[in-house]
């Protein structure tokens, strides 16, 4: 084993967050599964999609700068690519280890949600494949290929990495070798397929995981603090109401006696219209082909010269809005979505929309997109009740880049989610 | 600025702004927040408690008139100066809001960043202004000022106020006028900074909506 002292920064900062997950999942109490599995899963998914990030750069960049007759222009090419990928990830890092809670905290999240993207894109594959094995064969070759690739570039440096592919077919040939430093372009694609077995295992384990978690009739349940307050604990309701019964829960050392209530077989099994906690779309990427492009330079720039706020994760997850019971709610408070001239809205890829009052100068599109390209921007108006009344196509940051008819789109989707839209009115920028 | 300038300012930060603490986790760390459960409404209804009308008038004119100068000089407002411009925008627009003198609505529709400022300006153009008067005033931006944040307001707001503003009684204004900006535009369009090129392009592309 290697000393630590030798160690270099980076493998210090991987050990350290590697240690502080060792850490979150002995936080999590030993009766909660749920939690326990998920957080694998989590971890699991981050973990993979860094190491596909960081081979692919070392990868590239060594294959570039070892091939002999490269063309100069061609190697800054690919040096400027690589550039802010190794920028981020050099401060990715430095949060890791010598960030507040909060820039850590807010990091977890960005990483799990990046890497759920990533997965939501090769599920998409995989499950567009179904039923074709000559398919999936061909999909499994290609990522076995690409990880075989990453894997060697990390591990053993360019020449090894340049025999990965084709047999070292690549020195000298310099199509090929672009084909190589392309991969850059495409950091999503290329994680996919790094974190698609770790993912696809950790998938099968938490199914059944879970599966087994949900049918145990016995569970333990830790002493809490005020018993009265915990005495019966509503279970969600069950297909099969048979199955479940009130249990007694064994002795523990502050006994507690905890009741799962079944539902009464002659009450109807519902679903509600959706879940005020209903949680955020990661994948599918519903919209992927439909973002509105970048935004406009002068958006750009007012962004980048005044203290234009950007939102993170977290501060995107409370302005999220939802349906529920046909009205807009904001997702995390359940509160009823109340607008003003000012309130604005963004749809992500997603279908996901946020929503916000415009503070002149701070707050605009450009921070309800999150530093993402969105899919749809403008203002919204509803009813105190949060019935949904108008969108609108007005955007000062995104300008005409955004098609119009998006607000149409935006009320065809929260229709889809439960929202009532018959006396919506979807009005195009400039009528 | 007078003692009771500074009152009444304060007084619209006292009802409008809300406090760190009470604030939701997307907010906390912005300087000043405009909280949405505070009528504009109210906040007008207060002032006039407290303040005599003509008073209230002159100094929110008096103030928004510093912002707008501030613009022209190409300098930027303080963040609480940007809080407070967005309030007393809104409650000039609000209804039956604050009357201002009609110069300097022009004034605040040629300075004030329209990509920031569109929605209450869009509110003044409606109230006060024919469509060519808007156009007049875009253009006036182009040519008058050496400024690029004011230079790039009016040309992004060809954009965001196109068709706004009272249909003039004849089109013979706007025609002149449109080929009096079509010139500026193509000037700009050659600049030096590509983001009034891009800009000016885009502000052409606007323009082809006019009738002629």
């Amino acid at each position: 084993m290697a000393d630590p002292k030798d160690k270099s920064l980076l493998e210090k900062a991987e050990d350290a967050v590697s240690d502080s997950y060792d850490e979150q999942r002995k936080q999590i109490p030993p009766w909660d599964d749920v939690g326990r599995v998920k957080h694998d899963v989590e971890v699991g998914l981050m973990k993979g999609v860094y190491g596909g990030v960081k081979s692919l750069l070392s990868g590239a960049i060594d294959l570039v700068r070892l091939a002999p007759g490269v063309d100069p222009a061609f190697q800054v090419q690919v040096a400027q690519k690589a550039w802010p990928v190794a920028v981020k990830l050099a401060k990715e890092t430095y949060i890791s280890q010598y960030g507040t809670p909060a820039e850590k905290q807010d990091q977890g999240e960005r990483t799990i949600a990046f890497a759920k993207e990533v997965y939501a894109g090769f599920e998409k594959d995989w499950k567009k494949a179904e039923g074709t094995d000559g398919k999936r064969t061909e999909l499994a070759s290609k990522w076995v290929g690409r990880v075989g690739f990453e894997v060697g570039a990390l591990f053993v440096g360019a020449g090894e990495a340049k025999a990965a592919i084709k047999g070292g077919e690549i020195v000298g040939d310099l199509g090929k070798l672009k084909e190589g430093a392309a991969i850059l372009e495409d950091v999503t694609q290329t994680c996919k397929t790094v974190e698609m077995s770790s993912k696809e295992v950790l998938a099968e384990i938490a199914a059944k995981e879970l599966e087994a978690a949900r049918k145990a009739k016995t569970v333990e349940i830790p002493a809490v603090k005020d018993p009265s307050a915990a005495k019966t604990v509503e279970m969600p309701a069950v297909k099969d109401a048979s199955t479940a019964k009130t249990v007694e829960m064994p002795a523990v050392k502050d006994p507690v006696t905890v009741k799962m209530k079944a539902p009464a077989p002659s009450e109807p099994l519902r679903a509600p219209s959706r879940p005020l906690n209903a949680p955020k779309k990661l994948s599918g990427g519903k919209y992927a082909d439909k973002g509105i492009g970048p935004m406009s330079q002068i958006g750009q720039r007012i962004d980048r010269e005044r203290p234009v706020k950007i939102f993170n994760t977290s501060e995107l997850e409370s302005r999220r809005v939802v349906a529920h019971e046909g009205k807009l709610v904001y997702a995390e408070s359940g509160k009823p979505v109340t607008t003003t001239k000012e309130t604005i809205y963004v749809m992500d890829k997603h279908g996901n929309v946020y929503v916000d009052e415009s503070q002149f100068g701070s707050v605009h599109h450009s921070s309800l997109a999150g530093g993402e390209e969105p899919v749809a921007g403008g203002h919204i108006t509803t009813k105190e009740d949060g019935t949904l009344v108008e969108l609108t196509e007005q955007t000062g940051h995104y300008g005409e880049n955004q098609p119009l008819g998006r607000s149409e789109l935006v009320k065809s989707e929260l229709g889809s989610q439960g929202v009532d839209t018959s006396a919506t009115q979807a009005t195009p920028f400039g009528k | 600025m007078t003692d009771s300038d500074l009152r009444l300012l304060d007084r619209i930060e006292q009802l409008w702004n809300l406090a760190p603490e009470k604030r939701g986790i997307a907010h906390r760390d912005l300087p000043y927040y405009r909280n949405p459960g505070v009528t504009a409404e109210s906040v007008l209804k207060d002032l006039y408690e407290h303040f005599p009308a003509p008073a209230i008038q002159s100094q929110i004119s008096a103030f928004l008139h510093k912002i707008s100068e501030k613009y022209t000089d190409g300098l930027l407002p303080e963040p609480r100066e940007m809080f407070l411009a967005g309030c007393c925008l809104i409650l000039v627009t609000t209804t039956p809001g604050i009357p201002l003198p009609e110069d300097l609505v022009r004034k605040i529709i040629r300075s004030f960043m329209s990509i920031i400022w569109y929605r209450p300006v869009e509110d003044l153009i409606t109230r006060y202004l024919y469509q060519s008067d808007v156009l007049q005033i875009l253009q006036g931006g182009l040519t008058a000022q050496n400024v690029t944040d004011v230079r790039l307001s009016c040309l992004e707001g060809f954009r965001l106020y196109r068709g706004l503003g009272r249909k003039d009684p004849s089109s013979d204004r706007i025609k002149r006028i449109l080929g009096e900006i079509d010139r500026s535009l193509s000037v700009l369009q050659q600049d030096q900074d590509p983001v009034i090129r891009d800009t000016a392009s885009r502000a052409r592309k606007s323009l082809t909506t006019y009738e002629r």
